[in-house]
This record gives C-alpha cells, sequence and structure tokens, in this order.
C-alpha cells in the first residue's frame, strides 16, 4: 500500500530524488540501448541467447525507471500522489486505447505500419508527461 | 467539501509554503486543498484541525 513516508523526507526532496533517479535511469538507458543496439549490429546473425542477454541491460534501467516513479509515489505527500497517479491514468488509458485501436487496424489491413511494441513504453512516458503538464493534476509534486 | 483554510491561513499570517511546511505538504499542495480541488483524507484534515485548533467540521462542509 502506498503510504506518506511521514515527515521523513519533504515533498521539494522527495521531488529531487526523483528527478535525479529518472534522470540518470534515463540516460543510462539511452546509453545502454545505442550500446546494445550497436554491439547487435556488428555481430551477423546473433543467437537469441544472445540478444535476450544483451537487452536485459537497458531492460534493468527502464526497471530503474519505474522503481523511481514508485518510490516518488511512496515519498511525496497524499494531494501530489493523488494527482501524479491521476495523470498515470490518463496516460495509461490513453496509450490503452490507442496501442488497441492501432493493433486492430493492423489485424485487419495489410496496408497499416507495423509498430513495434518496444515503442509502447516510450508512449506511456510521453502521454503520462503530457497528462502530468495539462491534465488535472498540472503544476503538482515536481517543485 | 468546502473549506476555509484559506481565511485561517490568513487570519495566521501564513503563506501557503509556510503552511505547507507545518503539515508536512508541498505549497501546491496547500493551494490544491484551499481551491477545492483536492478534499484531503480524514488524518491530513485531522492534522490541519489541530493546527488551527478547531474541529474539522468548523474548517471542512459539504458543498
Amino acid at each position: 500500500m502506498l503510504t506518506h513516508n511521514k515527515g521523513k523526507i519533504t515533498p521539494k526532496l522527495a521531488s529531487q530524488r526523483y528527478m535525479r533517479s529518472m534522470l540518470g535511469f534515463s540516460l543510462g538507458y539511452a546509453g545502454a540501448l545505442i550500446g546494445v543496439t550497436y554491439l547487435l549490429k556488428t555481430i551477423a546473425n546473433a543467437p537469441l541467447l544472445y540478444i535476450l542477454l544483451a537487452t536485459i541491460l537497458p531492460g534493468l534501467f527502464l526497471f530503474g525507471m519505474l522503481w523511481s516513479i514508485w518510490r516518488f509515489l511512496r515519498e511525496v505527500d497524499e494531494v501530489a500522489r493523488h494527482f501524479i497517479v491521476q495523470s498515470m491514468i490518463i496516460g495509461l488509458f490513453g496509450i490503452l486505447a490507442l496501442s488497441g485501436v492501432w493493433g486492430l487496424m493492423e489485424l485487419l489491413s495489410d496496408e497499416i505500419p507495423r509498430l513495434p511494441v518496444f515503442w509502447i513504453f516510450p508512449a506511456f512516458f510521453a502521454a503520462f508527461g503530457f497528462a502530468a503538464c495539462f491534465g488535472p493534476g498540472r503544476g503538482m509534486g515536481l517543485k | 467539501m468546502e473549506n476555509t483554510l484559506k481565511t485561517l491561513r490568513a487570519e495566521q499570517g501564513w503563506s501557503q509554503a509556510a503552511l505547507g511546511e507545518q503539515l508536512e505538504i508541498s505549497r501546491q499542495s496547500v493551494n490544491a486543498i484551499e481551491t477545492g480541488r483536492y478534499d484531503p483524507s480524514l488524518p491530513l484534515a485531522f492534522k490541519i484541525a489541530r493546527l488551527f485548533g478547531k474541529p474539522i467540521e468548523e474548517i471542512f462542509s459539504e458543498d
């Protein structure tokens, strides 16, 4: 259960910790992604196990980003938590609706370009960010 | 819910940030409660009531 970290950390410090860890994990993810992509392109016909192992590294950074959000939700005050979760739900629903419609179009038509599942994660963060900036919780939690 | 938080805060001469510090919430969170965008939980409502030395129903009321 999400509970406020009673008085142990101020909302401002929670925001700073969140921004720092998200920035770190995002940069790590971008670096790992570039590195792994480059590495696998240099190896012709890399075995599946090799590809699986190589993609675990960026996956760990993705997990780190999700953990940062989880920690932030536990540390921030209840009001900010309410609006952040609301923004996440708006972002999630937007992406679910969009991917559902697009997926159906892919099934029913060969003319629709196939979108890699890879884009779900960044698309969710973009939608979450958009909802946080312009949705009901704009201005909450990150100052 | 409606509340008299803004009036009570003004009577004390506190800024939103100063009130937020005492309640361990951010200035933006105080603003969200004052403007009715968010109704606080019971623990937070009790905390606010204790801080101003008033019963909860004197601070918060139904629309």
